[in-house]
């Protein structure tokens, strides 16, 4: 029985190593600053989509603060994001 | 040993007996399950989103994270960073709005309207053990550090968390649990600060730090100040493993599939409120690297000679700290451990309430009935816990692989909760597919990882190829079946949201 289960383990090892190692190949190359750049293109790829969304915006009467261009929330996601790349930049 | 002074005792024992005047407070008022569940739907946006963030934090992860940090360096700070920050401005813009505009408790409750009851009831047993199980090993943790600092056996620190717990969640239900976790916050964030100063002072600066690091760290902490660990290493947080296995599988399913955090969202006032609470634990998420990682980096400069990581903390806790500045912090580290486990209880006793009792005991049951059966639970799963807690240290083995086996499955559950809310066509049928085959595949996975994966812990990988599984077997189930007519699901798909 302990032996039919190995025997399982390694069969599936063997039908998924060459996939695995495949995927290893396809990420081992990438370097730290191109890391860096594929995970802000992601950040900026979601700041993007944000901005495309439609308004999200409070009536006027509603709100109390005197700067409209706050009233957006997608503003504040999109200055959110930014920070966060900055954060990569500055710490990378 | 080293115990903590009596002015630090005194300090913490007014900090739980406040807890509990509080939770009484904010608890006597409350009538139905609405109250107790979802805080009468009047939450604050700010404390809505403190809280996420402190319960999110959690002892185990101070703990946790600081003593990874202290293992392997910077890079887990990405944890809260991209593991965090695009999955809630996600949630924020594309989830929240669907469970707001289902008028929806529970996740579950989301996937049974969407789907079909199975799978309801699938999802519910698996999060309901979940958030069980954690909180007998939240307040084990608890036990333990109070063991340390206190002198007090175990037990009867799990006993006094314990009852400090389930009291304000059972009297004051999720308005309890948030108003103490916007307290809890701001003591955690003073807390980490005062280490860090200490700290920083001790090991004289940023400079410092460095030199000390080089001096005693050694080639395995080559990478400690990067941020960005390349694919090949052996530990779990290489740059890949965090972006696909963390920011696209982990960190979606807690912000949008984890009833702790989505209840909180339910809680608020309105959609916008909702959104807006997300939005202010995505920046306050900013910070949590600083108040957490550098603990664990500063640490390893001061106490390089540590077998276990995760004893920074409260190593640093009571060597740096004079008397009274010590009991604060530990009230802080009380405050994340709680902050955690009071969730974990409220939105069990949801889960169970709702997606299990009043499903299939009591279909009929009214909102006061409910709302004495969500107490009940609370009460009896707060025992349980406790009662549960001390066996985590006799039966390590057995709590790992529940864990481990319970985590699992959050990959496939974020991979049907995704297509249920972008795809018309998936059905009920391809949803049970995706979960078995997901779930499935994880198994799989852990059970060869150490034959097909370069890292010593590749659990991050395994989330991600689960989610993939997950996708493509409830792709192809709810192909090869009938699909759920079109008016069924009227505001749950992103569609037809309204």
């Amino acid at each position: 029985m302990i032996e039919a289960i190995n025997n399982l383990r390694n069969a599936l090892i063997s039908l998924l190593k060459p996939f695995a190692q495949f995927c290893f190949n396809l990420v081992k190359p990438v370097s730290s600053d191109q890391a860096i750049l594929i995970y802000i293109l992601v950040l900026a790829a979601v700041a993007l989509w944000v901005s495309t969304l439609k308004q999200e915006k409070q009536k006027k009467e509603d709100w109390p603060g005197k700067i409209l261009i706050f009233h957006d929330l997608r503003l504040w996601a999109v200055l959110i994001l930014v920070l966060q790349i900055g954060f990569y930049v500055i710490f990378r | 040993m080293h115990r903590l002074a009596n002015i630090d005792i005194y300090i913490i024992l007014f900090y739980l007996a406040s807890l509990l005047v509080i939770g009484y407070i904010v608890g006597r008022k409350q009538k139905t399950d609405k109250d107790y569940f979802l805080g009468g739907r009047n939450l604050k946006w700010w404390m809505v989103g403190m809280s996420m963030v402190v319960s999110d934090i959690g002892a185990l992860e101070l703990v946790g994270v600081a003593g990874l940090a202290y293992t392997v360096g910077l890079s887990v700070g990405n944890f809260d960073w991209i593991g965090c920050i695009p999955a809630m401005i996600l949630a924020a813009f594309v989830f929240i709005p669907f469970y707001w505009k289902s008028g929806v408790f529970t996740v579950p409750e989301y996937l049974g309207r969407r789907y079909n009851q199975a799978v309801r009831t699938l999802v519910a047993i698996l999060w309901g053990l979940f958030l069980i199980a954690n909180l007998g090993i939240f307040l084990f943790t608890a036990g333990k550090t109070m063991e340390l600092l206190f002198g007090w056996h175990v037990m009867w620190g799990i006993v006094v968390t314990g009852f400090v717990i389930g009291s304000y969640t059972f009297l004051g239900g999720l308005k309890a649990v948030v108003f103490m976790d916007t307290i809890q916050y701001f003591i955690l964030v003073l807390g980490s600060i005062l280490i860090i100063a200490v700290g920083f002072y001790k090991v004289g600066g940023i400079d410092g730090l460095v030199a000390k690091v080089a001096e005693v760290g050694g080639p395995e902490r080559e990478n400690f100040f990067n941020l960005i660990v390349p694919a090949d290493t052996v530990q779990p947080f290489s740059w890949s493993a965090v972006l696909f296995g963390l920011a696209f599988v982990l960190s979606p399913a807690y912000w949008i599939g984890n009833q702790a955090i989505v209840q909180r969202n339910l809680g608020t006032a309105s959609q916008r409120e909702a959104k807006k609470s997300v939005l202010f634990g995505a920046f306050l998420k900013l910070s949590i690297p600083i108040l957490i990682v550098v603990p664990g980096l500063v640490g390893f400069a001061l106490f390089p000679e540590l077998k276990r990581g995760d004893d920074i903390f409260p190593t640093m806790l009571h060597t740096l700290l004079p008397p009274g500045i010590a009991g604060l912090v530990f009230a802080g580290f009380l405050a994340a451990l709680m902050s955690s486990a009071d969730s974990y209880l409220n939105s069990a006793a949801t889960i169970w309430t709702m997606d299990i009792y009043n499903k299939y005991i009591k279909k009929d049951a009214s909102h006061e009935h409910l709302f004495l059966i969500g107490k009940i639970l609370t009460a009896a799963f707060i025992i349980f816990a406790i009662l549960l807690a001390p066996l985590t240290e006799k039966f390590s083995g057995i709590f790992t692989a529940m864990q481990t086996l319970l985590t699992i499955f959050q990959g496939p559950t974020f991979a049907i909760l995704l297509l249920g809310m972008i795809w018309k066509r998936a059905n009920g049928t391809g949803a049970v597919a995706g979960l078995i085959v997901g779930v499935t595949t994880s198994a799989m996975l852990f059970w060869i990882k150490a034959g097909i994966f370069k890292s010593d812990d590749p659990f991050l990988y395994i989330a991600w190829w689960s989610f993939v599984a997950g996708i493509l077997a409830t792709i192809i189930g709810s192909l090869l079946t009938k699909p759920k007519p079109a008016e069924e699901l009227e505001n749950l798909t992103y569609s037809s949201k309204g």
